[in-house]
């Protein structure tokens, strides 16, 4: 399994956590901080992507989880993003939480049904 | 059936509000023209023959729109190191820089990487152009000037 590229993985997370759909349950969550030299060309990263596991291995594709926090259609320069995942952490009930070390902001993604 | 990411008030506000007012600044200077990279760059830059030297040499760092990246290399808009001397500045191209400095309030720290290979002519051009597109003092580095501090060491 390959990643673009300069996007930067922060951190990665198992999710043993049972509030999320069955297809999340001991899958990998990676935070991408964001590349900063692709310029010329635009910018990638700024996620947080999910890769499904079946036991020790990648079970399918890695799939976008959570975008948009750079606030950009595109980051031309990083210096315009607006936030940049960092940590992930589960909580007790489940939830995930991803952080942005530029505003100090903290995400809160939790499932609904 | 979706997953729901908790949004406070203040992120949607950001989302409606912020984002162009550092770009709105440079709209009246000069006639703009879209050059490869998508950055608008005034017609007068777009042939300077610093432009395809900082391209090569300077863009993946400090990036199209000179802005830098945070935390790790400092912007060269309006900063004290392009506006101010040009020993230093040439200085800095030729020998390279590292360790914690300030830029316009936010500390960066990394490594510039020195450039020597570049003739004395391409390194006043290059400054010349940074001077032009992203300073605010006169673009007056000679080709004597590198040469002097060239042979300082």
């Amino acid at each position: 399994m390959a990643f673009p590229g300069h996007i930067a993985p922060n951190d990665l997370l198992f999710y043993h956590a049972e509030q999320f759909p069955e297809k999340y349950r001991e899958g990998a969550f990676i935070a991408f901080h964001g590349s900063w030299n692709r310029a010329p060309e635009p910018q990638k990263g700024y996620n947080v992507v999910f890769v499904p596991f079946d036991g020790a291995l990648p079970s399918g594709d890695w799939e976008v989880f959570a975008d948009g926090f750079s606030q950009q259609g595109t980051v031309e320069n990083p210096a315009d993003a607006v936030y940049r995942p960092c940590g992930l952490a589960v909580g007790p009930d489940g939830s995930l939480y991803v952080n942005d070390p530029r505003q100090g902001r903290i995400w809160r993604i939790y499932y609904t049904g | 059936m979706k997953l729901m990411i908790l949004l406070s008030v203040t992120f949607v506000l950001l989302v409606t509000c912020g984002g162009s007012s550092d770009k709105s600044n440079t709209a009246g200077k000069s006639p703009l023209a879209e050059n490869t990279t998508g950055i608008e760059v005034a017609d007068d830059l777009a042939s300077h023959p610093g432009e395809p030297l900082y391209k090569k040499h300077c863009l993946v760092c400090h990036q199209a729109d000179g802005s830098g990246v945070p935390g790790i290399f400092p912007p060269l808009n309006d900063t004290e190191w392009v506006n101010g001397d040009n020993a230093t500045l040439i200085s800095i191209v030729l020998h390279g820089m590292d360790g914690k400095i300030e830029v316009n309030g936010e500390i960066y720290n990394a490594i510039m990487a020195p450039l020597p290979h570049l003739s004395d002519q391409e390194v006043a051009d290059v400054l010349n152009y940074v001077r032009k597109r992203f300073g605010s003092t006169p673009p007056d580095i000679q080709v004597d000037d590198v040469a002097m501090v060239r042979a300082q060491g």
